[in-house]
């Protein structure tokens, strides 16, 4: 027999949370909470009963954490503390009462954590190590208020409260993030199972070789010379002062098309200012990141790849030689805005316009027009 | 200079992608007053121009590409001698002309450029 107990309904904000769904990767998240919970609930128990050298035989085992339903509106899983009842000891443990200081000690730990505060004396160092994986799936805008729905105080989990709570832990070397990089795999040691990866910047960092991996790692390493790309969603391993060190595992890694979209925008990441002749103004990071998703969600396969290049004030160049048109399409980062131009070399037929690219009628448009020169339809 | 003369063009690393050259490397910028700085080819070799470029100014180059002063003249495009930075120094001249006319005619300097091929990389 079990008893369920009301015991957190955190909050997941963020656009992959609408419509009260939980990404299966989230799971892993509140696997790592529940681990943290009956450590710290634990460790109350020992707090307050110093006369026990041993915690309880089944302090853990007789209680578990469930999600129970998932709530309306934002993703609010609804988790309840199932404790059993039937628990064969002389001396049953009300768990309820430490897993609720437990839950109140890691929402005053995160609490200080978004305020900049010290933790120490909240949460042990080793507790603190949870924060590694509690959240790490976590993106930029993303995060787990877990005290949701107190305003006041939501013990709001994103990558800085994260990174905050893990790095406070003074034997913690770094942390670990979930990181989308691309390189090109110039190593790799099968004894070791270990290979590098060189990434656009040109640092180079240590990753492991998996084995439902080792045929995509050895095809790009292969053709390293000619310059192929790999793309890898994985767990970055960073050091204390936020640098990335190594993979310490990956989950997806598939080789790139030469004129990936992605790959060639983050090369332009390192252009500083003064680039061309002393005076090409550096493309914005952010400016470029946005343009990468915008390809990524708007513009189609099917259509021919573009040559990308940055200009001299800072924005990009798209551009595609398709059959007789040569088209370019001048992308103002800052406006995201952008002046397309086609010149049929043979006619000296030629369109021009400006295109809103924050829109999507923007980027069909321009899908249009493509198909057209294409198709070799270039009626407007 | 006549209209055979060949006006020599850096082209910056980053505009080559997998071999292919943007039509940017034949378009002015608003800073440059529309004006395309070359260099007088009957004064001065594609090498030693790469070399005066990368060594002596210090810019960033992966070759050269040309036109001709005739090709550009058939594009209603001048070419005036600018001695004031280097002697050899020679600008093609797009200020007369709106965006959609210099986007045009940065296209076929391009094509010019491309037919008559490298004319130096390192």
């Amino acid at each position: 027999m079990t008893e369920n107990i009301d015991f957190l309904s955190p909050r997941l904000v963020g656009d992959r949370f609408n419509g009260h769904s939980i990404p299966l990767e989230v799971l892993k998240d509140l696997s790592a909470l529940e681990e943290l919970l009956v450590e710290v609930a634990k460790w109350h128990y020992r707090n307050e009963n110093p006369q026990r050298k041993r915690i309880p035989k089944g302090f853990a085992d007789e209680v578990s954490l469930k999600v129970t339903e998932i709530g309306d509106g934002s993703a609010i899983p609804k988790i309840v503390l199932c404790v059993s009842t039937v628990t064969g000891t002389l001396f049953p443990v009300d768990h309820r009462e430490y897993f609720a200081k437990a839950k109140e000690s890691i929402v005053t730990a995160i609490d200080h954590a978004q305020h900049q505060r010290s933790v120490a004396g909240i949460l042990q160092d080793s507790h603190l190590a949870y924060f590694d994986r509690i959240g790490r799936s976590l993106r930029d805008s993303e995060a787990l208020e877990l005290n949701y729905p107190d305003a006041k105080r939501p013990a709001r989990i994103n990558r800085a409260t994260r990174r905050y709570l893990t790095l406070a832990a003074s034997s913690v070397q770094g942390f670990t993030e979930e990181v989308t990089l691309r390189g090109s795999v110039c190593e790799a040691d099968q004894r070791k199972d270990r290979f590098q990866l060189q990434l656009i910047d040109g640092r180079i960092i240590d990753a492991p070789i998996q084995s439902e991996h080792r045929d995509t790692i050895l095809d790009a390493f292969q053709r390293f010379r000619q310059g192929v790309r790999v793309m890898i969603d994985g767990v970055g391993r960073y050091n204390r002062r936020n640098r990335l060190d190594g993979l310490e595992s990956v989950e997806h890694i598939s080789l790139l098309d030469s004129l990936d979209v992605g790959a060639r925008l983050e090369e332009f990441t390192s252009l500083a200012n003064g680039w061309l002749e002393g005076k090409g103004v550096a493309p914005n990071v952010d400016g470029l990141e946005w343009l990468t998703d915008q390809f990524e969600a708007n513009y189609s396969d099917r259509l021919p790849a573009p040559y990308l290049y940055p200009t001299g004030e800072g924005g990009v160049q798209a551009e595609w030689s398709l059959d007789q048109w040569e088209a370019t399409l001048d992308i103002d980062l800052k406006s995201k805005t952008a002046y397309w131009h086609a010149l049929n070399q043979s006619s000296d037929e030629e369109s021009e316009r400006e295109i809103d690219l924050s829109s999507l009628d923007g980027w069909k448009w321009l899908a249009d027009q493509l198909t057209s020169l294409v198709s070799g339809d270039t009626g407007e | 200079m006549n209209s055979s003369t060949t006006l020599i063009r850096q082209i910056h690393p980053s505009f080559i992608q997998e071999g292919r050259i943007t039509s940017q490397a034949f378009r002015p910028t608003p800073k440059d007053e529309d004006k395309l700085s070359t260099y007088d080819g009957d004064q001065i070799d594609a090498r030693s121009a790469w070399k005066h470029y990368t060594e002596t100014l210090g810019h960033a180059s992966d070759g050269a590409l040309g036109v001709s002063v005739g090709e550009c003249e058939d594009l209603d495009l001048s070419v005036v001698p600018d001695p004031e930075p280097f002697p050899e120094h020679v600008l093609i001249d797009f200020s007369e002309h709106g965006r959609k006319q210099i986007e045009k005619r940065s296209k076929k300097l391009k094509s010019h450029a491309e037919t008559r091929g490298w004319l130096f990389q390192p």
